[in-house]
């Protein structure tokens, strides 16, 4: 009889536990699982002739935005449906644009529905519209556009995507002295539309930001213009896809990471990571293997002598109090 | 039959815009066998689509595409539907059948 109460006592201890197991485990897992349609939906998109892409992508991910986002149905199945959604449209994307061949061409012009869309999904190549464009840079920006994770490391100064427009302005006008106003202008639109491509499209890239402290204490653009940008960064730091980690005063980060740098992961299978550092009138674009690996190393120690990014509300709050 | 499926969805409520997810519920088809029906009757014009007028920025999702029969698609899709129905339908009894005389076999 006592066998059987101690039986059933376990019994109730352990489905307790395995309960509150189950749902950290889903917590912890959630936004890496939701992340599997998006790549899955990408990898359709790859499929697609170039003459259908935009127009197929942006309505496959307007769809896919609704199953993940759905209010009616529970977080699984919402995630089971947005898979098998885009798992479908992997395997038929090629079918699905021969099948419309003509039908719905570029040339029918778009709506102003569409043309609204069109700046909110990331459309390719949307800089060529900015002339003196260096190449190095919009060869970078070709490959930022198509990259699912994006890591950076700053020292000096807050990562351009996470950059107020009254900031990016300080800055752009401090390094380039001497460049007209609407020179100076222009630069600062090119970021701001960076930005919204990048991080205001419906499956927007993982963007993982290590920055040193003293580049959120600098006072670029004055004591005003640096409280707004910590605000902007806690805002920021609270979506899901962005995750802020900051280096604080007293490690030595900076010393063994050299400068600032950014690695680009890709979705599709086989491309290979990408290291780009930026020089003052020039890049570098690197995906040798022993390069990569090594800067790859130099981020995740970096990753780990920052403070964790759940402490990073907090230390932004701090800055902003100080400033 | 895929293609059935979908015109006979239209066809409830040929007014009523449908957009993919709502499709795939209403057809019961994977989004594999759904689009490339669609896009074919896009194609032959029984189909049309058009991408909803919202602001995304407002909203905060992005604008979906609509599908809807257009004035021939709807002629076309009542047609062939009923030619489908007639095709498949067991053959109308004309004459009541007799009750089978007993001792008989079947």
């Amino acid at each position: 009889m006592n066998g059987a109460a101690a039986g059933v006592v376990a019994g109730t201890v352990g489905t307790v536990v395995a309960g509150v197991l189950v749902s950290l485990l889903t917590r912890e897992t959630e936004g890496w699982i939701n992340a599997v349609p998006v790549w899955l939906l990408r990898l359709a998109r790859r499929r697609v002739p170039s003459s259908h892409r935009d127009i197929l992508w942006s309505e496959w991910s307007a769809e896919l935005h609704a199953a993940l986002h759905s209010t009616e149905d529970r977080p699984v199945t919402r995630l089971l449906l947005g898979t098998r959604y885009a798992l479908g449209l992997v395997l038929t994307a090629r079918k699905i644009a021969d099948e419309l061949g003509p039908a719905r061409a570029p040339a029918e012009g778009p709506t102003a529905g569409e043309q609204a869309h069109e700046a909110s999904s990331r459309s390719p190549g949307w800089w060529r519209d900015y002339a003196d464009l260096p190449s190095w840079f919009s060869s970078y920006l070709g490959l930022e556009e198509t990259a699912s994770c994006i890591r950076s490391y700053e020292a000096q100064c807050v990562p351009s995507l996470l950059q107020t427009p009254a900031y990016a302005r300080a800055l752009i006008a401090t390094t380039r002295a001497g460049a007209s106003a609407q020179d100076i202008e222009q630069r600062v639109d090119l970021r701001l539309s960076r930005q919204h491509q990048l991080l205001g499209s419906p499956c927007p890239p993982r963007l993982w930001a290590v920055v040193d402290e003293a580049a959120l204490r600098r006072q670029i653009g004055g004591r005003e213009v640096m409280r707004a940008q910590i605000r902007h960064l806690i805002e920021l730091a609270a979506q899901p896809h962005i995750t802020l980690q900051v280096v604080p005063w007293r490690s030595s980060g900076h010393l063994f990471a050299g400068g600032p740098f950014t690695i680009l992961r890709f979705a599709e299978l086989g491309q290979p990571d990408v290291v780009y550092i930026e020089h003052l009138t020039s890049a570098l674009c690197m995906d040798q293997r022993e390069h990569v690996e090594h800067y790859m190393q130099t981020m995740d120690k970096l990753c780990v002598i920052a403070e964790p990014s759940d402490r990073t509300l907090e230390i932004l709050n701090r800055i902003h109090h100080d400033l | 039959m895929a293609v059935a499926k979908v015109l006979r969805v239209f066809l409830e409520d040929p007014a009523a815009p449908c957009y993919g997810l709502a499709l795939m519920k209403a057809t019961g088809l994977p989004s594999g066998s759904l689009y490339p029906v669609l896009a074919r009757l896009e194609r032959a014009g029984w189909v049309r689509s058009r991408c909803e007028e919202i602001d995304p920025v407002a909203e905060g999702r992005p604008a979906r595409r609509y599908y809807e029969l257009t004035p021939e698609g709807l002629a076309a899709a009542r047609c062939e539907l009923a030619a489908l129905a007639q095709q498949f339908r067991p053959p109308d009894p004309v004459v009541p059948r007799l009750p089978q005389p007993r001792g008989l076999p079947a």
